[in-house]
């Protein structure tokens, strides 16, 4: 056989270096062909990454044992031969930077599955890789701007999920430096400042929301294949959503960013939202940071027990009361003095403390009441307002504090009794504190031109750009706090589950809207992929025109000359549509994609059947 | 109240011997003892003795306080003074399980309160200043609250002796390393056994003052005589440790005794009046912790009547006009206690359809449809493992024109509504319904769900298909009460139940999986027994019950053998089985369940590296 000249770029000799020409025969086996490049080298190094990329075809050259021949690879074909692992730039949902070793060559989904092994994210199948928006200009500005999380050091080989060191995987355990971006993996972000979300990009119309659609990386081809280069920019974001057992124990980075990703879903309104959930959402974004600066140090059972019992006493104090047994309207007038005191679950009052010790007044069982605040810093108004279910109704009475303190005790006395909890309740002490805290934010913000203290939270950071113009940040205190009131109990991680469940739990969660041209149809409209069906919508009404579920799907097929979507449901009912803002390969990948999430099961655990995944996935590639 | 002063005489009493401490500790058991079974004998008789029951409460002020009582002593009146015999016995056998459950399982009732004595058995501080030691019993006081419900019922049926607990613990100690302990919290014990009281929680102050602390009535007593008895018992203190091994033993012993029936007592307990649909009703005791769950499967024992998931226990609150259906997973107890005292609340035990309709016929209310239709049994697993199955429940989307009766007016308005996890909304006048327009009409946290009955008449409502939303205490008409009316029954019952996904969520599902399993367990024993009969003959009542039993005895070993490979791989593959099997019928060469899912039109021309 005749011997020919191949040429061959060796990255590690520099992008200057001449091409190496080797001599080779059309039945030498890729092996043989690397074998022969890397002694012309003359370089000493490990290289077992490197493999062979073939530029013109856009492809590389993974089996080793095919000839050239069987790889079509003639004297004219330029080759690159590279390291398939490289540098990439990764954004996080919590809108950090990380850089990281990641797989060029093999298919994304496989890159993918590096990538959460390194980042300790269990069921990376629910993730992808998104292409980045378009900058704007001023790249380098940008670039400097961003701390970017270097994580390239990471030896690949180290990486396992299974131990746990000072409560991190092993490989975050290694230095200071890695320490810090588990942290940062797994800690929500402070709130942003408000400016940050209003000039983020935010989709107007659901056609803006499909665009966002186009950008998903084929996860079936590599990286490389989809033109990413080294060090690249990619976006990693939660794609299916369908969360599958999250678990706090193992899951303190994908919840993280679960959370985070969701949070700017509600701050960019890329989901539908009222302003009741917009302001539960702040609530709980108020709560969830609160808690991440606070549950490091949480203080040891003997000091709290402390703690309790000079809080018990430093209770019974004299307080402004309003006894009437009518609702009565909210005026300053009509207060009257009497002395207070809280006992289990309720509240009862005497004429004076000298009186205290007979009969009360009144006593008041707290349990299942609404408490509201009604709080005003900078007027020194400490409202409490119970609302006390009674067989005749709804009765109304208002607390009165003289200042702060006092008010934080009482509200949160008031709190834990309407869930059934008295005093002796563990979380007194924390719900002091964040009433505390909530008071410093109406306090910081009252005023703007006060500068805000360190662990003071801007209201306007945990709310929409609608919301922030609406409401003046003391209005929106007040809205948030109300809100505040069903879910200040809840521990941290508990805080953020309530965050997703509440999430998931909107009408337009969950929705990936491509627009598509129906068979027979003359204009554009939107198909909606949601976790269990699709949905029709018609522009112009913008409104939902169908629902099929993939309950009743029998089948679904594409076209990839004409690039047609068609889909058979039971019923003889057919549907084909053609894709306009993604390619049909996206679309085809979601439907599979959710096919395959629904597949999971508790028995197969954590274990992946990645090959299911393709074939459902990877249409004519996978065969 | 004739008998809370009754009880405060009787203590007055006994106050006299308390300083004598342990001397009579046995004497003062037998009696107490002696009285546990005055009472059962009483029941026996069939007569009450406890007069002056029907008095109203305290006084009027503190009504919102005492709520809690009202029910109770309701229902023992109306259970006493009925003229059809109270079923006696049945109420014995009721009490005899209880105690029977409370002696083989005694760390259940521990629970109310282990923590408390811990924190209480700090060392008596004789030096406390006052103000500490009259507030410390009100700050304690987890379940002081039901210390009031005692005051009123303190008959053998609900009896409350709270610190028991400390007693619990004072006797463990006294078994484990010395006598001495005992006896005063013993006395406490004893005698907060008549006297329930608030005070009679233990409260920070030590064990030894308990006794003084219930013995007394009033707050004022309750601090001097603290001194004195601390006092006394630092005095006793030592003397107490004079006695012989041998004395205490015995008396250890006999607390333990004694302890057996005050963990009984510990549990308050109501006698209960049920309503059956044939007009007769029963009497029967449940306990504070029973679920309406566990409160049914009680009745079905009892009557006989034959397993179904659709028996329900159902609140008719008379003076509204209203009804509810219980759900199997809240408590009873607490549900009752909201009724007034003189209110004439039904409790029902009957077969209510939609009671898990939703379950039965998910189609017909998780898909957003507007007409009924049919599904094949595995679907209906399939929908409901896809709602309720994952992490969040996905609210079904219910929304259009409702009337609404407008607050505290007599007309009824039209509106359109919609229902999200987070409340009822409706669309303001002149508005789309984008979610950001949306006006709340309520959250759920804090109200149930009711049928309104016959408002058209009551109300003028524009149909009978009515659902009231309204606080679960509000017993009588208030602007607080929500009337919204449907133009049929279909709609109705999908509001209805589809507020209560949204208010209930998961809990739904697994008390139907709960009922369905029992009903599974109903099956095995009485397979041929009308109760069988009656789960069998609906076909669509309990898909996976049928599919349980039916995977064993069923012919169609080819469906299995075909679905079982289905299954294995979730709940879509097993929708997807159909296909699944003709994909293996059409490409059976080969393996894995590839063949169905994608179908080229024109598989030859992929290349295996393929692109654009």
């Amino acid at each position: 056989m005749a011997d020919w000249d191949l040429s061959v770029t060796v990255e590690e000799l520099g992008s200057e270096a001449p091409a190496l020409s080797i001599s080779v025969t059309s039945d030498l086996h890729i092996g043989g062909v690397i074998l022969k490049l890397v002694e012309k080298t003359q370089i000493k190094r490990d290289w077992s990454d490197h493999a062979l990329w073939w530029e013109q075809k856009q492809q590389w050259l993974l089996r080793t044992s095919w000839t050239l021949e069987k790889c079509e690879i003639h004297a004219d074909a330029s080759l690159v031969f590279m390291p398939q692992h490289k540098p990439l730039r990764l954004g996080l949902p919590n809108g950090a930077t990380v850089r990281l070793q990641a797989c060029f060559s093999g298919p994304v989904f496989r890159t993918l599955l590096g990538i959460c092994r390194i980042l300790n994210i269990r069921h990376p199948e629910e993730l992808s890789l998104l292409r980045p928006l378009e900058e704007k200009k001023k790249k380098k500005e940008r670039d400097a701007l961003d701390e970017v999380y270097d994580l390239t050091e990471v030896p690949l080989a180290s990486v396992s999920q299974a131990c746990l060191y000072n409560g991190m995987p092993a490989h975050f355990a290694d230095s200071p430096q890695t320490e810090a971006v588990y942290r940062m993996l797994s800690v929500p972000q402070p709130a942003p400042a408000p400016e940050l979300i209003s000039k983020q990009y935010r989709a107007a119309s659901v056609v803006d929301k499909a665009h966002i659609n186009s950008r998903w990386l084929d996860s079936s081809r590599s990286l490389l294949q989809q033109g990413v280069q080294e060090n690249g920019r990619l976006w990693l974001r939660f794609k299916y959503s369908t969360f599958y057992n999250l678990e706090p124990l193992y899951d303190a980075v994908r919840l993280a960013q679960l959370y985070e990703q969701a949070r700017w879903a509600v701050l960019l309104e890329d989901v539908d939202c009222t302003e009741e959930e917009m302001m539960l959402f702040g609530a709980l974004q108020y709560h969830i940071s609160k808690r991440s600066l606070s549950e490091p140090q949480t203080v040891t059972s003997n000091a709290a027990m402390d703690d309790l019992e000079t809080a018990l006493l430093s209770l019974e104090v004299k307080l402004d009361g309003d006894s009437s047994r009518k609702p009565k309207r909210l005026t300053l007038k009509g207060y009257k003095q009497y002395w207070f005191k809280f006992q289990d679950t309720g509240i009862s009052y005497f004429k004076s403390k000298e009186e205290s010790v007979g009969e009360p007044i009144q006593q008041i069982h707290l349990k299942g009441c609404e408490v509201a605040p009604d709080v005003n810093v900078a007027g020194q108004k400490f409202l409490i307002r119970l609302l006390i279910p009674a067989p005749e109704g709804m009765t109304e009475v208002y607390l009165r504090c003289e200042n702060e303190e006092q008010y934080a005790h009482w509200m949160a006395a008031c709190r834990l009794a309407s869930t059934g909890r008295s005093l002796a309740d563990s979380s007194f002490q924390s719900e002091i504190q964040s009433i505390r805290s909530f008071l410093a934010m109406q306090k910081t913000h009252g005023n703007s031109s006060v500068p805000a203290a360190d662990d003071a939270i801007n209201p306007h950071s945990l709310v929409s750009p609608r919301y922030q113009k609406k409401y003046k940040a003391k209005q929106l205190t007040q809205r948030i706090l109300e809100a505040y009131q069903n879910v200040a109990q809840l521990s941290w991680n508990d805080a953020l589950l309530r965050f997703l469940q509440i999430w998931q739990a909107l009408p337009d969660f969950g929705l990936s809207y491509v627009v598509v041209r129906f068979k027979g149809s003359r204009k554009d409209e939107v198909l909606g992929i949601a976790p269990n069906r699709l949905i029709r919508i018609d522009l112009g009404v913008g409104d939902v025109v169908r629902t099929w579920r993939y309950n009743n799907m029998r089948q679904w097929n594409v076209n990839w000359d004409i690039r047609q979507v068609a889909i058979e449901f039971d019923g003889n009912v057919n549907i084909a549509f053609s894709c306009v803002t993604a390619d049909c390969k996206i679309v085809h990948e979601f439907i599979g994609g959710y096919i395959f999430m629904s597949t999971r099961t508790k028995e197969q655990g954590d274990a992946l059947n990645q090959e299911l995944f393709h074939k459902l996935t990877g249409g004519h590639e996978a065969l | 109240m004739e008998q809370v002063s009754d009880e405060e005489v009787e203590h007055a009493g006994e106050e006299a011997d308390s300083d004598e401490e342990d001397q009579d500790l046995d004497q003062m058991f037998g009696a107490w003892l002696g009285e546990l079974e005055k009472l059962t004998k009483s029941l026996d008789d069939g007569r009450p003795d406890r007069p002056g029951q029907q008095k109203a409460p305290l006084r009027q002020e503190s009504n919102m306080a005492n709520l809690s009582y009202r029910f109770s002593v309701y229902n023992i009146n109306e259970a006493l003074n009925q003229r059809e015999g109270v079923d006696l016995d049945s109420l014995m056998a009721d009490l005899c399980s209880i105690e029977q459950e409370l002696t083989t399982d005694s760390s259940k009732t521990s629970r109310l309160g282990l923590t408390d004595t811990k924190v209480h058995t700090h060392p008596t501080d004789t030096k406390l200043p006052h103000t500490l030691i009259t507030q410390t019993p009100r700050y304690h006081t987890r379940s002081s609250h039901r210390h009031q419900d005692v005051k009123l019922d303190s008959n053998d049926l609900n009896v409350v002796p709270q610190a028991s607990l400390s007693m619990d613990e004072a006797a463990r100690q006294s078994s484990s390393h010395s006598s001495t302990s005992w006896s005063a919290p013993m006395r406490g014990q004893a005698s907060s056994q008549h006297h329930h009281r608030r005070t009679g929680s233990v409260g920070t102050v030590s064990e030894h003052e308990v006794h003084t602390c219930t013995r007394t009535h009033t707050h004022t007593h309750t601090h001097t005589h603290t001194h004195t008895h601390t006092h006394t018992h630092t005095h006793t203190h030592t003397h107490t440790h004079t006695h012989e091994e041998q004395a205490a033993k015995t008396k250890a012993d006999n607390i333990r005794v004694a302890l057996e029936k005050i963990k009984e007592a510990q549990v308050k307990k109501l006698v209960i009046r049920v309503h059956l649909s044939d007009e007769s009703s029963k009497t029967m005791m449940v306990d504070e912790r029973q679920t309406v769950r566990q409160v049914l499967d009680n009745l079905l024992d009892k009557s006989h009547c034959g397993f179904s998931p659709d028996w329900s226990l159902v609140e008719t609150i008379h003076e509204l006009q209203m009804e509810r259906v219980f759900e199997d997973h809240e408590n009873l107890v607490e549900n009752l206690l909201n009724w007034t005292r003189d209110g004439q609340n039904r409790l029902m035990f009957t077969e209510r359809m939609e009671k898990y309709a939703v379950f039965k016929n998910p189609q017909n209310y998780l898909l957003g449809r507007k007409e009924t239709c049919e599904m094949a049994d595995r679907n209906k697993e399939a929908l409901l493992e896809e709602c309720f199955g994952g992490g969040s429940v996905s609210v079904p989307e219910m929304e259009g024109v409702l009337w609404l009766k407008e607050d505290g007016k007599k007309s009824w308005k039209k509106r359109y509504f919609l229902l999200r996890a987070s409340g009822i909304y409706y669309v303001p006048k002149g508005k789309a319904k984008a979610s950001r327009d949306l006006v709340c009409f309520l959250q759920l946290h804090h109200v149930n769900i009711y049928y309104g009955q016959d408002y058209r008449s009551k109300y003028k409502a524009p149909s009978d298909y009515c659902l009231v939303l309204k606080h679960p205490q509000i017993q009588k008409k208030s602007q607080y009460i929500k009337y919204l009316c449907c133009d049929d029954v279909r709609t109705l019952q999908q509001w209805v139940n589809s507020i209560r996904i949204a208010k209930y969520g998961k809990q739904l599902y697994l008390n139907f999986q709960e009922v369905t399993r029992r009903s599974d367990a109903a099956y095995d024993w009485s397979s041929l027994s009308s109760s069988s009969i009656q789960s069998g003959s609906s076909n669509s009542s309990m898909p996976e019950s049928q599919s349980n039993h039916s995977s064993q005895s069923d012919s169609g070993v080819s469906e299995m053998t075909s679905s079982c490979h289905a299954r294995s791989q979730g709940v879509v593959s097993s929708i997807f089985s159909d296909a699944w099997r003709r994909g293996e019928w059409e490409d059976s060469g080969r393996a894995g369940p590839v063949g169905w899912q994608v179908q080229w039109e024109d598989p030859d021309r992929a290349g295996p590296v393929g692109g654009p």
